[in-house]
């Protein structure tokens, strides 16, 4: 039991302080909601620091798992853990409210709701590292739930506008939905085997001898959860709500939209992959097909429809459909490699180490370079008379800041580059790492299409910076007043955000020992089940480091 | 698989539904007979009386699509909130004696989890009474 509580202990101390920071929302002086600020930032540092405690427990991919089996936690799930705080960290600090009466800051206006609102933020994140943790359907179920239903309201009381009411309800709804189905689909998995526990489904999976080969209730049961789980990554078929809701929300919870639920969904993906293939990464191949075919439409959608936008947001918001699309072909890879015709046996399973660990990686790296994008974004002021709580939404609100701000145009163009996959950041680093696997494992045809998508792609991330650096700043018709006084300060939160945003970037693009530590971690990080596993793995694959 | 043996399984399978079906039968047939013995035998008079909604006996006054104040849904939601607990606290204060006299340190997980859950719930309870959702004036 105290061996459970200590497992989870980093969920305990991020819902802890949650349920505390609800209790302040009751106070209503500005100094409460200060407070709340600060509480929120230092659950989070205390949340890293217990999740790091295991660290030297799990190396060399052993496997920490309480008594009643409802936990299971590798370095893959410590990968995550750790990696959610990190950013969770910058994301709080773009949240940060710094108004003098701490409703909001310059893109936000929660109001008197700054306690909720993080609060809340704490929540999404708990629900991100208890899904990491999970091994258990119902309590991974619960915990992607628990990603996503506080998004829900973060993006209502973001700003007192229509639109992000609107958004907030189209996301619930459709949320609503998508869980629906993902959760049908998880009761046929436990209808077909008669447990809950993913660990105990794969060794069903193995001893029935079914690896690559799911009866038709389980490949049902599969289709729906992906199904369900491409709505939290924003991919193809569920991709559609990401404009509007993006859009909608003010800028720091759009940082958050991008980032976390995407990493929930991730995260349960390769999980239910890996319990489905009891570890071997050998999928049937109606599986490995749709995947192709998801990752495919998700890239190409993603990058046409951003081109065709005015809004950044909503341009951000079909890049990081995008996004899902290039690491979407990362777990392709992961699940043909097998298939390769003419891949050596041997070198199977180092491909598969490494399509695992260029998403792990391709994860980070997108939260990173998104957190500087978006945080960018939410320090410029919108042009015209606005509402409170409302920063630079078009392009045309963006243009010539470059040259008015130019450490801000500086940034937002590392962050587009980074986004882009240009050299010398660390999404050149993502890139390569998701596209050297893929073409490994002979999907030349998927390898094309997402080089294609990175150079659509560059269309309009360039036109972000273009015409923050080469338009000249649209003039503004009579309230000229708001865009006409001296730029406004950055807050000093937001600031420290971007600017550790940015340094990641660069270092982990430049610094080759840094990429290489992190590259490094991540490839530890891909062995789900550790050395308990290989007991699960059915052919000899020792995963090398 | 042999044949006889596929059949043998589709039959028993059949067969294990087969109260299924007929109660699905007996459903569908309740209802459509009712509607159609009343279409058939019924009287077809109408009026204005019989026109109106039916509203307990009582007469309806305005139409259901008004504004309601959103307190009534915060103590809806705030009722089917204890009501779900009250669920959860049967068979958990059934289960939990049990588990007292078994020992093994299972009942102080078991109290633990209910502590935490009536916790959590408790939280939302006072947020709620300090947004002033039970002030009705």
């Amino acid at each position: 039991m105290t061996d459970l509580l200590s497992l989870i202990l980093p969920e305990l101390i991020l819902g802890g302080a949650a349920l505390l920071l609800l209790f302040m929302g009751i106070g209503k002086s500005v100094a409460t909601r200060k407070s709340a600020a600060a509480i929120a930032l230092l659950a989070l540092i205390a949340a890293f620091v217990a999740a790091a405690r295991h660290a030297s427990a799990l190396h060399g991919g052993a496997t920490l798992a309480d008594r009643y089996d409802a936990i299971r936690l590798y370095e893959f799930g410590q990968y995550f853990k750790l990696l959610v705080c990190a950013v969770g960290i910058l994301l709080v600090l773009l949240a940060w409210p710094s108004s003098s009466d701490a409703q909001g800051n310059p893109s936000l206006r929660f109001g008197t709701e700054a306690s909720e609102f993080l609060g809340l933020m704490l929540l999404s994140l708990t629900g991100i590292l208890l899904t990491a943790s999970a091994n258990d359907m119902v309590l991974l179920f619960l915990a992607i739930e628990l990603v996503s239903l506080p998004t829900y309201i973060m993006v209502a009381i973001s700003r007192p506008t229509a639109v992000a009411q609107e958004a907030a309800i189209k996301y619930f709804f459709i949320g609503a939905m998508a869980a629906a189905v993902m959760l049908f689909g998880f009761s046929y998995l436990y209808g077909t085997t008669g447990t809950t526990s993913l660990y105990a489904f794969a060794q069903m999976i193995k001893e029935n001898g079914a690896i690559g080969a799911l009866n038709s209730w389980q490949m049902l049961a599969v289709m729906a959860v992906l199904l369900g789980l491409t709505y939290k990554i924003a991919a193809f078929p569920m991709h559609f709500y990401a404009g509007d809701v993006y859009q909608g929300a003010a800028t720091p919870v759009t940082a958050f939209l991008a980032f976390v639920p995407k990493t929930a969904g991730f995260v349960a993906i390769i999980k239910i992959l890996f319990a489905i293939t009891a570890g071997t990464w050998i999928a049937p191949t109606q599986i490995v097909n749709l995947l192709w075919i998801i990752a495919a439409l998700t890239m190409t959608i993603g990058n046409v429809l951003g081109l065709l936008q005015f809004n950044i947001k909503r341009l951000l918001a079909y890049s990081s459909i995008a996004h899902s699309g290039y690491m979407l072909v990362g777990l392709t890879a992961l699940l043909y490699a097998h298939y390769a015709p003419s891949l050596h046996s041997s070198q199977v399973a180092n491909v598969q180490n490494d399509a695992l660990r260029g998403v792990l990686f391709y994860l980070a790296a997108y939260g990173i370079a998104n957190v500087a994008a978006f945080g960018v974004l939410s320090l410029l002021p919108a042009a015209g008379a606005q509402s409170p709580g409302s920063s630079a939404e078009t392009l045309d609100d963006v243009a010539g800041t470059g040259r008015s701000h130019p450490i801000l145009g500086l940034t937002m163009a590392v962050a587009c580059f980074s986004l882009i996959g240009l050299p010398l950041t660390v999404g050149f680093f993502g890139k390569l790492f998701l596209i050297v696997p893929a073409w490994k494992a002979q999907l030349g045809g998927l390898v094309i299409i997402t080089v294609i998508n990175a150079a659509i792609s560059a269309g309009y991330y360039l036109r972000i910076v273009g015409t923050m650096f080469l338009r000249p700043a649209a003039t503004v018709i009579p309230s000229a007043s708001a865009t006409s006084q001296p730029p406004r300060r950055a807050p000093l939160a937001i600031a420290v955000s971007i600017t550790l945003a940015v340094l990641a970037v660069l270092a982990l693009g430049i610094i080759f020992p840094t990429t290489q530590a992190l590259s490094h971690l991540a490839s530890r990080s891909t062995a789900l089940e550790g050395s308990t596993a290989n007991a699960l793995l059915s052919t000899a694959a020792t995963p090398d480091h | 698989m042999t044949m006889p043996i596929l059949a043998q399984q589709l039959t028993s399978q059949v067969n294990s539904w087969l109260p299924v079906l007929i109660l699905l039968i007996i459903a569908i047939g309740f209802g459509v007979a009712n509607i159609a013995i009343s279409l058939l035998i019924g009287p077809t008079r109408s009026g204005p009386g019989k026109e109106t909604i039916y509203e307990s006996g009582m007469m309806p006054i305005g139409d259901t699509r008004k504004r309601f104040n959103v307190k009534f849904y915060l103590l809806a939601i705030t009722f089917v909130v204890f009501d779900v607990e009250i669920v959860f606290l049967y068979p958990w204060a059934t289960a939990f004696p049990h588990a007292v006299v078994g020992g093994g340190g299972f009942s102080t997980l078991l109290l633990i989890s209910m502590l935490v859950f009536i916790g959590v719930i408790l939280v939302g309870y006072v947020y709620e009474w300090g947004k002033g959702v039970f002030h009705w004036d």
